[in-house]
């Protein structure tokens, strides 16, 4: 599952752009399905056929990052933000834009160029190596999108890398497929790879509206409060995949909720409950779909969201795994 | 009619948020002879379809119809109207102008303190708008409420004006330069069913266009827009978001959307075989109807188009018509290409 994780980090992803994610994913679970496919608005869709209710899983494909906005006469580009960019963290790190070009990004500020004081992003820009216009406008255009540069790092059980939210959620859905027993599965399943999660819910929003399910569970990241003066909440790397309760987005519904821990419980898988006040995901947009959807999610607890230094627990992920299952099979 | 007759028709015409119905019956007027059919929606969206027996994709060509403005919500005993803002207005533009009043248009101007009997600290301050008022030379309560009641709308009462050769001022370009745009357009006839929508209430949260097109859902969506322009002196190249003069601004990304990256290739290609001139929208900000209509039932593919204009959501505008007629051109000729 290791390698699997590593070749999703490792995918360009932005936004919109999800292409070499969804490709990967595509041969992944080409076999563990009845079908996949790929719906007008770019999401990918396996499906395995049954008679009983339906239950999507979702879990983004798409990863925050930046846009090219202007390029100027230098070769110096300026950039907006693709999702929830955390911008007084931008300054320092390694961009990767699309056809492998790189770029540092750095600030203006003529009073105070050793230590950043103005932390707007209409202050940064990003260095290319371009020694003008005309050769950056060769590597980039205005509405190239970048990604904080990949990287995977793994100390015992935990790992490290940018993008973790979501193609962990990614890691665990394929995961999830490639060790399901066909003939226990109770659900007519529909196992959805969103796409532009991050700007906005999009992809679950009209994939849930072609499905219809009955059920929907979205799987994420979500905070942590376990590192040194974090907020206060109950959520720590380790303690088993976190069963939502609420997040900023929804209340998830107490009858599906309800049914995942007591199928931890009952096989004593570890779990945690996650109630977070700020954030949200899939679930939020498939729950409102028509006439309602009981809608739920299964988190990963992962320090750091949103940086390229997302970090989280091996144990976790593979936990998620075994209690989806058990969920799902009879 | 002309382009720019009908421009200055819509342009001094009010239609603030939740009050469209003066906009709606001119577009309704020019177009009834070319749709097959019309519909104003629950929500007062117009809607006119052509072409639906078509082959090919269903393009919607969609822009709002209403402005920012005003709304009276308190008269004093000596005939003064309070007001709260609809959409998005700066305070500070505000002060000394004048505004028409509901239905019957009832003439005021927004006044203050006159400045010799401000002390110094005043001076320096701008005033909140809540602490502005609309003086319509009533003499109480009972004649303010009669002539300007409660619940009226107001919009800036600004003259469409050509101030040099080909350069507009007026207001409420945003965005009934994108109504007489999707008239041009829906006046020609292309080879797919065009669904045209004049949506209502997008400066208050695009509430129109969040059920405009449910009923008749598009393939793709072209939301037509006067859209910001900050080319001043002083202002960096890359926060000016868009430049007078510079041809149609084509948007990537705003806070709404990301546009359809297929058929935003196909756009500028369209632009480059034409020679048309074009730029982007350099700034990531705004948000347009297309953020609703893009995620409506299955989804639907989203373009966004906009004819530059200086001084947005204030009294005064300005747009160079060059810009207006190849935004009109790119359109046409890309939507020959389907």
């Amino acid at each position: 599952m290791e390698n699997l994780i590593k070749k999703l980090v490792y995918a360009f992803g932005p936004s919109s752009k999800e292409n070499s994610v969804k490709e990967i994913i595509r041969e992944e679970i080409a076999k563990e399905v009845d079908e996949v496919y790929e719906d007008n608005f770019g999401n990918l869709v396996g499906h395995i056929k049954g008679p009983n209710e339906s239950l999507m899983l979702a879990a983004h494909m798409d990863q925050i990052g930046v846009m090219v906005t202007n390029i100027d006469k230098n070769g110096f580009l300026r950039v907006g933000s693709i999702g929830g960019l955390r911008k007084s963290l931008l300054v320092g790190q390694k961009i990767l834009f699309e056809e492998g070009v790189e770029g540092f990004v750095y600030y203006e500020d003529k009073e105070s160029p050793w230590e950043m004081k103005d932390q707007k992003l209409e202050k940064f820009y990003i260095d290319i190596g371009a020694t003008d216009k005309t050769s950056a406008k060769k590597l980039v255009q205005i509405g190239t999108e970048g990604i904080y540069k990949p990287s995977f790092y793994k100390n015992g059980t935990r790992l490290t890398a940018p993008a973790l939210d979501d193609r962990i959620g990614c890691a665990v859905a394929i995961q999830l497929l490639k060790t399901l027993r066909r003939k226990k599965i109770k659900y007519n399943l529909y196992v959805v790879f969103t796409v532009q999660e991050e700007i906005g819910i999009k992809g679950a929003k009209v994939s849930s509206y072609d499905i219809t399910p009955d059920i929907g569970i979205a799987l994420d990241v979500t905070d942590t409060g376990d590192t040194p003066e974090s907020p206060a909440i109950s959520l720590a790397l380790g303690k088993g995949p976190a069963i939502k309760i609420m997040d900023g987005g929804m209340i998830a519904s107490k009858r599906i909720r309800t049914l995942l821990i007591d199928t931890a419980k009952k096989n004593k898988i570890p779990y945690q409950l996650e109630v977070i006040t700020e954030g949200s995901t899939d679930a939020a947009a498939i729950q409102i779909t028509k006439t309602g959807v009981e809608s739920a999610a299964v988190s990963i607890s992962t320090r750091y969201i949103h940086t390229p230094g997302e970090t989280l627990d091996m144990t976790d992920v593979e936990n998620a795994v075994k209690l989806l299952k058990k969920f799902i099979e009879k | 009619m002309e382009s720019i007759e009908l421009i200055e028709k819509l342009s001094n015409t009010p239609g603030v948020s939740g009050d469209e119905r003066k906009v709606r019956e001119i577009l309704k007027n020019e177009i009834k002879e070319y749709a097959e059919k019309i519909v104003t929606d629950p929500l007062g969206n117009l809607v006119a379809l052509k072409g639906m027996k078509k082959k090919g994709p269903k393009i919607m060509l969609n822009a709002h119809m209403d402005e920012v403005g005003l709304i009276i919500d308190y008269i004093s005993e000596n005939g003064f109207l309070q007001f709260k803002k609809v959409g998005g207005i700066d305070d500070r533009v505000l002060l000394g102008k004048r505004v028409l009043i509901g239905e019957k248009e009832i003439r005021g101007v927004i006044g203050a303190k006159a400045i010799h009997l401000q002390e110094v600290d005043e001076r320096k301050k701008s005033i909140k708008s809540t602490e502005l008022y609309i003086d319509i030379g009533a003499k109480d309560m009972e004649e303010a409420e009669s002539m300007a009641p409660r619940g009226s709308f107001v919009a800036f009462d600004t003259k469409f004006e050509e101030i040099t050769e080909n350069k507009f001022v007026g207001k409420a370009f945003d965005d009934r330069l994108g109504c007489a745009i999707i008239v041009d357009l829906f006046k020609k006839n292309y080879n797919v069913p065009i669904i045209a929508l004049f949506s209502t209430q997008e400066e208050i949260g695009l509430r129109g266009a969040a059920v405009g097109a449910h009923q008749y859902t598009p393939d793709v969506a072209i939301t037509i827009e006067g859209t910001i322009s900050n080319d001043l002196p002083e202002v960096p190249d890359h926060l000016k978001c868009s430049k007078l003069g510079h041809g149609p601004v084509i948007t990537v990304k705003d806070r709404g959307v990301i546009t359809d990256n297929e058929l935003r290739s196909k756009l500028i290609s369209t632009a480059k075989q034409n020679k048309i001139p074009y730029q982007f929208k350099q700034v990531i900000a705004g948000g347009t109807d297309s953020y609703r209509i893009q995620t409506t039932k299955k989804g639907v593919k989203v373009l966004t188009v906009a004819v530059p204009v200086r001084y947005l959501h204030s009294p005064v505008s300005l747009f160079f018509k060059k810009d207006y007629l190849n935004t009109v051109k790119l359109l046409n000729e890309f939507l020959k290409k389907f």
